[in-house]
């Protein structure tokens, strides 16, 4: 239960001295009914560092992070065939470690945001007024204060009270990284959260990210070679259910250690 | 020679695209005017005996039902289907949340599905035979409000189960997942999420089972009905319904203006029912999406 992953865990260069990890996988398999997804993938995830997952379409990305906070579990049929998932050295598997607290400290952004049919106030509210007591002035407030975290309070001080369906694409995904917040979590896994927005709302949530990454620990999975180059501190490389490549961002694009790797970052291979 | 080929083929095409849209067309068309047909036709004969007394007063004359009105019928069809709604409404939608939310096996959802289905479509006399079986004899009810309520029940669950569990399956998967993950329990996200996004559904499939249950005779003839009543509604006494008059009123050759007027009156519920329904959904979906 308290076994320790130490950062030494030789995924990074030597020469590299890594922060405090947040987030390790040990030797974890995963999979779905009929297949296995994820084979034996060992990594780190560091404290207040955003890491960024990179691979080809189906190699399992996706899975990795559901893996990260217990929502593959979800799907019937899907879960951990075996290995760890440590959070701040506890196993997050193990049968003590409740789901709903593991999903509360490692919230989710997916790639399409999801609003739920209520309005923009009680949509950030909704992970927040089940984990905390709030009174109904400090609900106010602390769904502001989130939207604020965002950008969005200023846009939408006139609108807090409408349904959320009615924002806009890149408005909906920052309402729900503001709803994620509000849930105060530690980690956030984010599974392709600019796929679905356009140019100028990308950039808004790349900002955005960058700003979090300073208080919060950032996993992001994406299919944008140059996006994980712009805001990442670590990238690791999957292929096919394995890591290939682990490393700091500036190394894994300038000196990748695999030919793979290398193919990849400049697109040889899709 | 090619060219020759393609353009028959073409021509054929168009030819089939065009009888394709005629039939449509026609079938569209039918089906408006159809139903408008029925409407007018009730509405016309049904139309002159309408009066304030005929929505109010009991049947009278003699044969009973030359005379007076429809009132107790209007309040003991209304009576049997919130008796028959307070039964079956809870019980469907918590049948339909487990079976959605909370039950792993899919031979044993195959099967619960697969005798709704068949249940949802047995046709309602079957219902007045069981109700009346279970309930009038062997439970002792007699024929009473209670019994012709509890059979109403027993025919509408499995259509309200049956569109309610549709719902929830249409509701999208990754609502769920995007609620889970914020680390709620599956009752906060049943409560918070899935109810309110499939109201309008659950709304629509309970008045649409509502409607269909009101303007069933068969059903109740056999558990509730009775010919004549002052208007007095208790659980455990017989009621008038509107259907069971229209069947008393043709099948006894009582008064066909008076059939008429009770069939408009019918229909004019039906109409109302479905267009609040409509209404509901409208302001619901504007205001929450």
């Amino acid at each position: 239960m308290d076994k320790k992953i130490s950062s030494s865990d030789k995924v990074f260069s030597a020469s590299h001295v890594a922060p405090s990890p947040a987030l390790s996988l040990n030797k974890l398999n995963a999979g779905y009914k009929e297949r296995q997804v994820l084979f034996n993938i060992n990594a780190v995830f560091y404290k207040n560092k955003i890491t960024s997952i990179l691979g080809p379409s189906g190699c399992g990305k996706s899975t990795l992070i559901s893996v990260c906070n217990r929502t593959l579990e979800l799907i019937p049929g899907a879960g951990v065939i075996s290995g760890n998932v440590f959070l701040n050295g506890n196993d997050i598997y193990d049968t003590a470690a409740s789901a709903q607290l593991i999903r509360k400290k490692i919230g989710i952004i997916f790639q399409h945001p999801i609003t739920f049919p209520a309005s923009i106030v009680e949509n950030v509210l909704f992970g927040a007024v089940y984990h905390q007591k709030l009174t109904r002035q400090e609900r106010l407030d602390y769904a502001r204060h989130h939207l604020g975290i965002v950008g969005l309070e200023t846009e939408l001080i006139n609108r807090l009270h409408e349904p959320a369906h009615k924002l806009s694409g890149g408005q909906r995904q920052r309402l729900c990284l503001a709803r994620t917040l509000a849930n105060q979590p530690e980690i956030i896994l984010m599974d392709e959260p600019c796929s679905a927005l356009d140019p100028s709302a990308m950039r808004h949530i790349e900002e955005l990210i960058k700003t979090l990454s300073k208080t919060y620990t950032i996993i992001i999975v994406t299919h944008n070679i140059a996006q994980a180059r712009r805001i990442s501190d670590y990238t690791i490389v999957m292929t096919n259910g394995r890591i290939i490549e682990q490393d700091q961002t500036t190394k894994i694009f300038e000196k990748p250690k695999r030919k793979q790797t290398h193919e990849f970052i400049e697109g040889l291979i899709g | 020679m090619v060219d020759k080929t393609r353009e028959v083929r073409a021509n054929q095409r168009l030819i089939t695209e065009r009888c394709f849209a005629v039939l449509v067309w026609i079938a569209g068309i039918l089906g408006i005017f159809i139903p408008l047909y029925i409407i007018t036709f009730i509405t016309i004969n049904g139309a002159p005996i309408l009066s304030w007394a005929f929505l109010t007063l009991p049947p009278a004359g003699f044969p009973l039902g030359t005379g007076g009105g429809i009132g107790p019928a209007i309040l003991g069809s209304l009576a049997l289907i919130t008796i028959g709604l307070s039964f079956s409404a809870p019980l469907s939608i918590l049948a339909a949340i487990f079976s959605s939310q909370y039950c792993t096996s899919h031979n044993f959802l195959v099967f619960v599905r697969f005798f709704a289905e068949v249940l949802a479509s047995v046709p309602s006399i079957i219902y007045g035979l069981f109700g009346y079986a279970l309930l009038v004899v062997f439970f002792d009810l007699k024929i009473s409000l209670l019994a012709g309520g509890i059979t109403i029940a027993f025919m509408m669950t499995p259509v309200i189960f049956v569109g309610t569990h549709e719902s929830f399956n249409l509701a999208n998967k990754e609502l769920q997942q995007a609620a889970i993950s914020l680390g709620v329990s599956r009752l906060f996200y049943i409560r918070k999420v899935l109810l309110p996004k499939t109201l309008p559904s659950i709304l629509t499939v309970i008045v649409l089972a509502s409607m269909n249950a009101m303007g069933s005779a068969a059903p109740i003839l056999l558990t509730g009905a009775i010919v004549n009543s002052i208007g007095e509604i208790r659980l455990d006494l017989p009621v008038m319904s509107l259907p069971s008059h229209i069947f008393y009123l043709v099948g006894e050759a009582v008064s066909f203006d008076h059939a008429f007027g009770t069939a408009l009156v019918l229909v004019g519920v039906l109409i109302f029912g479905n267009m609040g329904v409509g209404w509901l959904k409208w302001r619901y979906i504007k205001n929450d999406g």
